[in-house]
């Protein structure tokens, strides 16, 4: 008799606990969102026609504006002030801004240093992906004082 | 007879060991994975940039200000500033309750959370309204960068 007890199994009962995961389960399998995270790109506001960084000590020669035109819909051309040559997305406009921002090493040609300011002028009906696009070129370009105009 | 009465009282039973196993590990991925919207972040796009430079920080005391978009038209449906929400063109409203926390709280972040789709025209009335409450420095917000999304973090 006693052998025969030694031989059964002795089974926790996990149906309940399983009901539960797999509540938790459906949860978070329907509430999931693979979305990148989101992020910050601090920016100074225009204050009294000059932004915290800028440096009026020493004006640029020619303030760096980038002019962004709705083509309609989500097409838009930009315009570097005083360059012929438009830049056909953002990813030519950060080149065209790094290589004229002055770096000892690697530009020491170059006009524009770090600090100067950079204005973005879109127009009214530019969507606010592009404005943000020529703002991060600009950042990733390293200038520390890009600001943004009032629209035209 | 008494052997098959036996027989009968037998209990079958399922090993559900490895599906707990499988299961708590899925749950524990979802739980990982998992962002949890919080009611001051309406649901909408902000810009996906080239190379994004927007950097992540954690712990910091911010009011976020949502430009939300009316779908079909591209315009500004709404600016919705922690829970209350602001029809556009109320913009004194803005600066009021701008003003109002930054007095409260002094070191506040004010994060401008539009949605890529919106034209800049409605955007700009919310600077002029947050520069008009005093405030010189905000953040805009922005996707990562998808190739390195915990790419830089200011202390």
């Amino acid at each position: 008799m006693s052998r025969r007890r030694s031989k059964r199994m002795k089974q926790l009962n996990l149906t309940s606990m399983l009901d539960v995961c797999f509540l938790l389960l459906i949860f978070f399998v329907l509430t999931a969102s693979f979305d990148l995270g989101e992020g910050i790109l601090p920016t100074e506001l225009p204050h009294d026609g000059l932004s915290a960084n800028a440096n009026p000590t020493t004006p640029p020669p020619m303030p760096l504006n980038i002019a962004l035109r709705s083509l309609g819909g989500d097409d838009v051309s930009i315009q570097v002030s005083g360059m012929t040559a438009a830049p056909a997305d953002f990813h030519e406009l950060y080149a065209v801004l790094a290589d004229h921002r002055y770096d000892p090493a690697t530009n020491p040609t170059a006009p524009y240093m770090e600090e100067d300011p950079i204005t973005i002028t879109p127009d009214r009906t530019v969507r606010w992906a592009h404005v943000v696009n020529a703002f991060n070129a600009a950042r990733r370009a390293r200038y520390a004082n890009v600001q943004f105009a009032q629209a035209r | 007879m008494a052997k098959k009465h036996e027989v009968e009282k037998q209990e079958v039973s399922l090993n559900l060991t490895s599906m707990m196993d499988i299961v708590f590990q899925l749950i524990i991925f979802f739980l990982l994975v998992t962002n949890f919207t919080s009611a001051e972040l309406p649901e909408l796009e902000p810009p996906d940039l080239e190379h994004s430079e927007a950097i992540e920080i954690d712990g910091r005391d911010k009011l976020v200000i949502n430009i939300i978009p009316d779908s079909s038209t591209g315009m500004a449906k709404a600016v919705q500033v922690g829970m209350q929400k602001i029809p556009p063109g109320a913009y004194n409203q803005l600066t009021d309750i701008v003003s109002q926390v930054k007095t409260d709280r002094p070191d506040v972040e004010i994060d401008l959370r539009a949605d890529a789709s919106i034209n800049y025209e409605n955007v700009q009335p919310v600077m002029n309204a947050i520069t008009a409450a005093g405030v010189a420095r905000i953040n805009l917000v922005a996707y990562l960068d998808a190739s390195n999304p915990k790419r830089e973090k200011r202390e």
